[in-house]
């Protein structure tokens, strides 16, 4: 007598799987909507934070400091106008020229003391032209009070930094500091209009001077401290990096918003951490659900996979079976989630959530707009979708395992 | 000839505090072409002879062969192998996979031996007609009573031609008639398909058609008689 194996059954298996996943239509149809809502919950908070991360450094790197900076290479540790260089027309050029590269706004920034009647305060000076910066930084839209520079030789003022100063349009400022090398700084300007920014800091202290009269009063004629870059998006600007630092000369240097503000990488890079911590909780409500149900179906099929066993199935094939089901009510669960969340998030990207009471008024304080800002960033759903998957291929190891260690021997339960 | 020759089987069951010793030195021999039933009170050991007569748990000592073959020498997938290819199996009761139907349920033994689907339905319709129900060919075990559940698992046991089946008390859920009715219709396929079988049972009427009759007590043989 030989005993061969057979490699036979295979249509079998797909065919008891596929009927075994509707055998309990309603467990199957919950455990899978357990894993839809887990699908579109996860990329809703994902999107969510990658919502409020783009926010952030959108505020920063869009509406302020552009994405990247050119400085002269002492700058960053002393943010003096000693420390400011001359553009060459090349270098403009060529950075223009860069793919990637939409705006290259010059500024020429440092601090003064100003003063009207008997109020002094310390101020940031920071000089731009007035188109390009508008261009930039939509900062006409800010002006709170008077007008975005009617002449050449007007200032706009942060909204507070007039309230402490008892200045309004019209007014006059007197600032004195240091210029170029050492040389001292004086000048009386009318003040055009006052802005506010959501940055509290920047509405404290930030004056702007057109670039010209900049220069003229820090006596830096062309010199500049910061070119300031901006692309349609930081991973543009990021790809032209390595173009742009061969364009430099080498007093210059290339810094990312991540190195002009590290606190708010670290902001974000904390924030991720506690998502995550939620994330993992909602994975395992999740994993936990199927879990059950898989363990439920194992329990109650244990009667007839020892019958398979005992007639000729080999427990592979019994494993196989198993996990077919499985998967197809994962792979269920997960195209229902991605298709469902698709609108959610559709609708949410384009109507972020406003934030009010108490909550809002600490958003704004702290220099953000008061809304739960959405991504539609399709990353997101597909990380998502692949981790609720392989959470399910996880929890399958379970009746796979458990396949193998069947008992032929047929009870007579049921 | 002899298809199965068992020596000196030994069972000991250890799972509660006091060992069991539910087959106490069986030796028996069943030729081919058999009848047999095996018969005795409840916890003589019926099931446990026939499970490990069937490979589906191994004795404490003793040899069971089949043929030449030693069957609790072979590894687990062998023994799996051997089962499908020289064995049929009919168990007290949900015999049948639930989500197959009727036919499926006889055709999927014939699909594990990789038999194509054209020699498959031939077969089916074959075993359906000898177990009388051919209407029922698409139905799931569930429609089907407790006696035509056993029918189509006869039919099952017999799909790919086994050397013989081991039947663990086919009747016991059955009615009398349907017991009847069962046994009349394996006693036709003992003979026209050669098929031996033994089959355990402890109701007297299904005993009166066995041609050979081993009784067991306490694990032991008690008389086995032979018509
Ligand atoms: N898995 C088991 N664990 C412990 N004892 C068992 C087990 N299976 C059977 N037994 C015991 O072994 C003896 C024989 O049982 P069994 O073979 O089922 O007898 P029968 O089929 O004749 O009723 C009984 O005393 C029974 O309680
Ligand atoms: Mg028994």
């Amino acid at each position: 007598m030989t005993t061969q194996t057979t490699s036979g059954g295979f249509k079998s298996i797909v065919k008891i799987a596929w009927r075994n996943l509707w055998r309990n239509k309603k467990r199957t149809l919950i455990t899978a909507s357990s894993i839809f809502f887990g699908v579109i919950l996860s990329a809703l908070m994902g999107s969510m934070q990658e919502g409020s991360y783009q926010k952030m450094i959108e505020n920063v790197a869009r509406f302020y400091a552009g994405h990247a900076q050119i400085q002269h290479k002492d700058y960053p540790d002393n943010q003096s106008t000693n420390n400011s260089f001359v553009p060459s027309d090349s270098l403009t050029i060529k950075l223009n020229n860069t793919e990637g590269i939409d705006m290259v706004v010059p500024r020429l920034e440092s601090f003064a003391l100003a003063s009207s009647g008997n109020q002094t305060e310390g101020v940031m000076v920071l000089g731009v032209n007035p188109e390009q910066e508008d261009e930039m930084t939509e900062l006409s839209d800010k002006i709170v009070e008077g007008n975005y520079f009617d002449g050449p030789t007007q200032l706009l003022a942060g909204k507070e930094l007039a309230e402490n100063l008892g200045i309004s349009p019209g007014d006059t400022l007197v600032m004195i500091s240091q210029g170029l090398h050492g040389v001292s700084a004086f000048g009386k300007y009318p003040v055009a209009g006052l802005f506010s920014h959501p940055n509290p800091e920047l509405n404290r202290q930030l004056v702007y001077l057109p670039l010209d009269e900049a220069m003229y009063f820090f006596q830096a004629f062309d010199h500049v401290t910061s070119l300031a870059l901006v692309g349609n998006s930081q991973k543009a600007v990021n790809k032209a990096i390595p173009e742009i630092k061969q364009h430099l000369e080498q007093d210059q240097v290339l810094r990312t918003w991540q190195e002009m503000f590290p606190a708010i990488l670290q902001q974000i890079e904390s924030d991720r951490a506690t998502a995550l911590i939620m994330k993992l909780i909602l994975y395992l409500v999740i994993g936990f659900g199927i879990l059950g149900t898989v363990v439920m179906l194992m329990a109650e099929r244990q009667h007839e996979l020892s019958l398979m066993v005992a007639v000729g199935m080999h427990r592979s094939k019994l494993a196989l079976m198993l996990l077919l089901e499985i998967l197809w009510m994962g792979v269920m669960g997960v195209i229902a989630g991605f298709i469902g969340s698709l609108p959610v998030i559709a609708w949410f990207a384009s109507h972020p959530v406003p934030i009010t009471g108490q909550a809002g008024e600490w958003m704004k304080n702290i220099g953000f707009e008061p809304y739960m800002f959405f991504a539609w960033d399709v990353g997101v759903f597909l990380e998502q979708m692949l981790v609720v998957f392989v959470l399910t291929l996880l929890i399958s190891f379970y009746p796979f395992v458990r396949a193998f260690k069947i008992s032929p021997i047929v009870g007579l339960r049921n | 000839m002899a298809i199965i020759t068992i020596k000196d089987l030994q069972k000991t069951y250890n799972s509660s505090q006091v060992p069991v010793h539910a087959l106490n030195g069986v030796d028996l021999t069943i030729d081919e072409g058999e009848f047999t039933a095996i018969v005795g009170p409840s916890g003589s050991g019926k099931t446990t002879l026939l499970n490990i007569i069937g490979g589906l748990d191994d004795p404490n000592d003793g040899q069971v062969i089949i043929n030449d073959t030693e069957i609790n020498h072979l590894s687990r997938a062998e023994k799996i192998d051997f089962r499908l290819h020289h064995i049929g199996f009919i168990f007290q009761a949900y015999n049948l996979i639930p989500v197959l139907t009727a036919r499926e349920n006889i055709e999927f033994i014939l699909e594990l031996h990789g038999i194509p689907k054209s020699k498959r339905r031939l077969r089916s319709n074959e075993l359906l007609e000898a177990v009388g129900i051919p209407e029922k060919a698409d139905i799931r075990p569930r429609q089907l009573s407790g006696g035509q559940q056993q029918r189509i698992a006869v039919a099952r046991a017999l799909a790919s031609s086994p050397r013989f089946i081991l039947a663990d008390e086919p009747t016991a859920n059955l009615d009398s008639a349907s017991a009847d009715n069962l046994l009349t219709i394996m006693e036709e396929l003992n003979k026209k398909e050669k098929t031996t079988f033994i089959f355990s049972t402890h109701d007297a009427r299904v005993v009166k058609k066995a041609r050979r009759v081993v009784t067991l007590e306490d694990g032991k043989i008690k008389s086995d008689s032979k018509k």
